[in-house]
């Protein structure tokens, strides 16, 4: 082995380890993660120029496939396909922040195949074959596979559709990979194009089984890693999102209350006029006869304003329905502007 | 299962030139144009929003055929069309109607999917038939298999009457300002090739403390007037980058040159001309007569492939492989402003960008070649040694020097050719001419290749 030879195998040897111990920045709950390290390490290889997974789900492993484009520049395009039951409404959102290149496509997987030109996808996952459309569901893509194609198929060991479809693929195909990730997860040489380097992993790891021990150890590794780190990282964002929320809802009340401050028609009005408003929301009787209270009591409006700090419940959970009911005040006391005359705020 | 309801159909999933409808966008921002009008020889082009809103689809034979339709302001539009057709005499009607509102001061973008062998045919065919290009070059012809095969030429009738003259720098050479710290291994290489695009420069060495400041001495003797040098700060080394400091006394510099060019440009920057035919300062003179006072670049970051880079190798030869930036914050690199009478602003945008009173943006950008990790050992003496530990604090809360302090500290610099775009020096104005000359590569990151 030459000196060049040596520092190539060098490189190689660590653009492998940091894309397997490379975790993606965000993912969305519940998703199954034993498959991210080596999803990574293919997105970052093969550079694929579009990316196809078939069965999507929750979608850990479609946003992490669209987190290794975005960390390596390989400007993929990707589209994820399932037949959710509803709109993955959530995970668009997600991918809108973390990844704007990618689609998710709703219904079945064989519709959608038509859509792609023959010969131009450079990598299809086909990561729930059992959600989908079981042993048919590759068939219509194997055309649209372009010369630089790989494919992987997940729960190849689980028998069922994705075990028959990597029979398939395996007798079609016969440059492959079968890393021990979690119940298997296949990957196929399908193109006569791939890039250099993930030609050099696959034969690596067919001539060392270490490296595909390797490739599975991570996957475990992710597997127990990520929902931890999620875990802790969603914690987190909740008490940063009640925070703002707090913060917003908090602000809101000093406008409200300023407008009442400015009106010139009757404070006690006014101020009726809203908590009656705020009472039609709330779904608490015992924060209903509170306030009913409070209002009818007179009470002045800073200790109105007091008020809210004295329900535990505003302080947290309920500061979303504040947020909504402040609307509905705001509109009540549009209401009541008109009523009085006063130009509306 | 689902069935595909036929309202949710998506549409083909392939689009052909995908970056076209995002360069007009971009050309309209940039030349501040509130119109589009798409010339469709068959479907009309899927639009995003943005566009959808202001544009103007039009039949491309009809308009061929007919006078330019009234009701459109032609001064005002960016105009984008295909030459599709395989008949000689339909394409020729095109450009003729094309050539008619060029002459009403339509800015064209002229794409042409049939196999061209040259730029310079592609070029030479339009102005035979009185489309001068101002540039020309090739974008991808799907979103898919992305070949760059497409000939793509923009007109911009005043810049091509500006670019048929004989070419001219300014009065006074543009005069690049450049903060060193430790680049000793590639700096006279770079200022021998900005001496070489006509571009004088000033240098502001932060005490460097690795031969770069007696490097920079010989060039400035043996250069005289063309190369200026001095030690910043004046009192003497300081713990700490100031960058913000550092990037006041650029502004400082160029403000004792009211009226020439000066170019903010980092020691391990190389600005380009996107002109092939032009030095950089020549093409500082033709951004000047448009009436442009500011210009942007387009960054390409190389890296290196191999181990090893030294002072006596050329990174123009060395670096055969790059990167888009890596990092949103490069979306806008506006570093060249032709000096006001008064200092301009470099700090509040972190060196970014020149921000300054009736600044009028040259609407096509320049390409800068990035060279900040040389060799694993530069890498890392830079990296540990010369910026993490001198960074200001209240710099970086700012968001500034992500570049460096997203990296996680087990870094290889040198990297596989196989994960980077690859540097072809004959070809790469005219493969890369949408990455160079717009915001491109931004556009693809936020999502254009999937309209």
């Amino acid at each position: 082995m030459t000196e060049d030879d040596r520092t190539a195998a060098g490189l190689l040897e660590w653009a492998v380890c940091e894309a397997l111990l490379r975790l993606p920045p965000v993912l969305p709950p519940n998703g199954r993660t034993a498959e991210i390290p080596l999803m990574q390490l293919l997105v970052k290889l093969v550079r694929p120029r579009s990316y196809v997974q078939l069965g999507v789900a929750e979608g850990a492993a479609f946003v992490a496939a669209c987190s290794a484009a975005r960390a390596y520049q390989t400007e993929t395009i990707c589209f994820g396909i399932d037949d959710w039951p509803a709109e993955p409404d959530a995970l668009r959102a997600l991918l809108r922040e973390c990844y704007p290149p990618a689609r998710l496509l709703r219904g079945g997987t064989g519709e959608y195949a038509r859509w792609f030109e023959d010969g131009s996808v450079d990598f299809v996952y086909l990561a729930h074959a059992a959600a989908v459309e079981g042993v048919g569901a590759l068939e219509p893509w194997l055309p649209k596979l372009s010369a630089a194609a790989v494919v992987a198929v997940a729960g190849i060991r689980g028998g069922g559709g994705a075990a028959r479809i990597w029979d398939e693929l395996s007798r079609r195909y016969p440059t492959r990979l079968e890393p021990g990730v979690a119940a298997g997860l296949g990957v196929v040489i399908a193109g006569d194009e791939v890039p250099p380097a993930l030609e050099r992993v696959v034969w690596a790891c067919l001539r060392e089984p270490n490296y595909l021990a390797l490739v599975g150890a991570l996957g475990d590794q992710a597997a127990a890693l990520l929902p931890e780190r999620d875990r802790a990282r969603a914690n987190e964002n909740v008490a940063r999102i009640l925070g703002e929320l707090r913060a917003h809802a908090d602000g809101e009340l000093a406008r409200l209350c300023e407008r009442v401050m400015r009106s010139d028609y009757g404070e006690a009005l006014t101020i009726r006029a809203m908590f009656r408003a705020f009472l039609r929301r709330e779904p608490e009787a015992v924060e209903a006869e509170y306030w009913e209270t409070l209002v009818s009591s007179g009470t002045p409006l800073h200790e109105l304003v007091a008020g809210f700090d004295l329900l535990p419940e505003f302080r947290a959970v309920s500061d979303l329905r504040r947020l909504l009911t402040f609307q509905e005040l705001h509109r009540a006391l549009d209401a009541a502007d008109r009523a009085a005359g006063a130009p509306a705020c | 299962m689902l069935t595909l309801a036929p309202e949710r159909a998506p549409r083909p999933a392939v689009v052909a030139q995908p970056d076209t409808i995002g360069f007009a966008e971009y050309l309209m921002g940039a030349h501040g144009r509130r119109a589009v009008v798409f010339l469709a020889s068959s479907d009309p082009p899927r639009l995003p929003p943005a566009v959808a809103e202001r544009a103007i689809v039009l039949r491309a034979e009809r308009f061929a055929s007919a006078a330019p339709p009234e009701g459109i302001d032609w001064a005002d539009a960016v105009v984008v069309g295909s030459l599709e057709s395989t008949s000689v005499a339909r394409v020729a009607t095109l450009v003729s109607a094309l050539s008619a509102v060029a002459a009403r001061g339509a800015l064209i973008v002229l794409t042409t999917p049939h196999r061209i062998g040259s730029d310079a045919v592609f070029r030479d065919s339009l102005a035979s038939v009185g489309l001068r290009p101002a540039f020309v070059g090739r974008t991808l012809a799907d979103n898919f298999l992305r070949e760059r095969s497409v000939a793509l030429a923009v007109v911009d009738a005043p810049l091509a009457g500006l670019l048929a003259e004989p070419p001219a720098p300014p009065a006074r050479r543009p005069l690049a300002v450049i903060a060193t710290y430790n680049d000793a291994d590639v700096i006279a290489q770079l200022a021998r090739e900005h001496l070489a695009s006509g571009i004088d420069l000033h240098f502001v060495d932060n005490w460097s403390v690795d031969g770069t400041y007696e490097i920079l001495a010989e060039l400035a003797c043996a250069h005289g007037e063309r190369v200026a040098l001095e030690r910043w700060p004046a009192g003497g080394p300081v713990e700490k980058y100031l960058w913000t400091e550092l990037l006041d006394r650029k502004a400082e510099i160029g403000s004792a040159h009211p009226g020439r060019w000066i170019v903010h440009i980092d020691s391990d920057e190389l600005w380009r001309s996107p002109w092939p035919e032009l030095s950089l300062a020549e093409a500082f003179g033709v951004a000047e007569r448009y009436g442009a006072t500011a210009v942007g670049a387009s960054m390409f970051t190389f890296v290196p492939t191999r181990d090893g880079f030294s002072a006596a190798d050329e990174p123009l030869e060395f670096f055969t492989h790059f990167t888009y930036p890596p990092h949103d914050s490069y979306a806008t690199l506006l570093r060249a402003w032709r000096q006001p009478e008064t200092k301009i602003d470099l700090s509040s945008s972190g060196g970014h960008e020149a921000l300054f009173a009736a600044r009028s943006v040259f609407p096509y950008r320049f390409p800068l070649f990035h060279y900040p990790f040389r060799s694993e050992a530069q890498a890392r003496r830079k990296l540990y040694r010369d910026r993490l530990p001198r960074f200001v604090a209240e710099e970086c809360e700012r968001g500034w020097h992500v570049h460096f302090t997203e990296l996680g500290g087990d870094e290889r610099f040198v990297s596989l050719p196989d994960l980077l775009h690859r540097y072809e020096p004959a070809t790469f104005g005219s493969s890369h001419l949408l990455e160079i000359i717009s915001d491109a590569v931004m556009r693809r990151r936020g999502g254009s290749l999937l309209l």
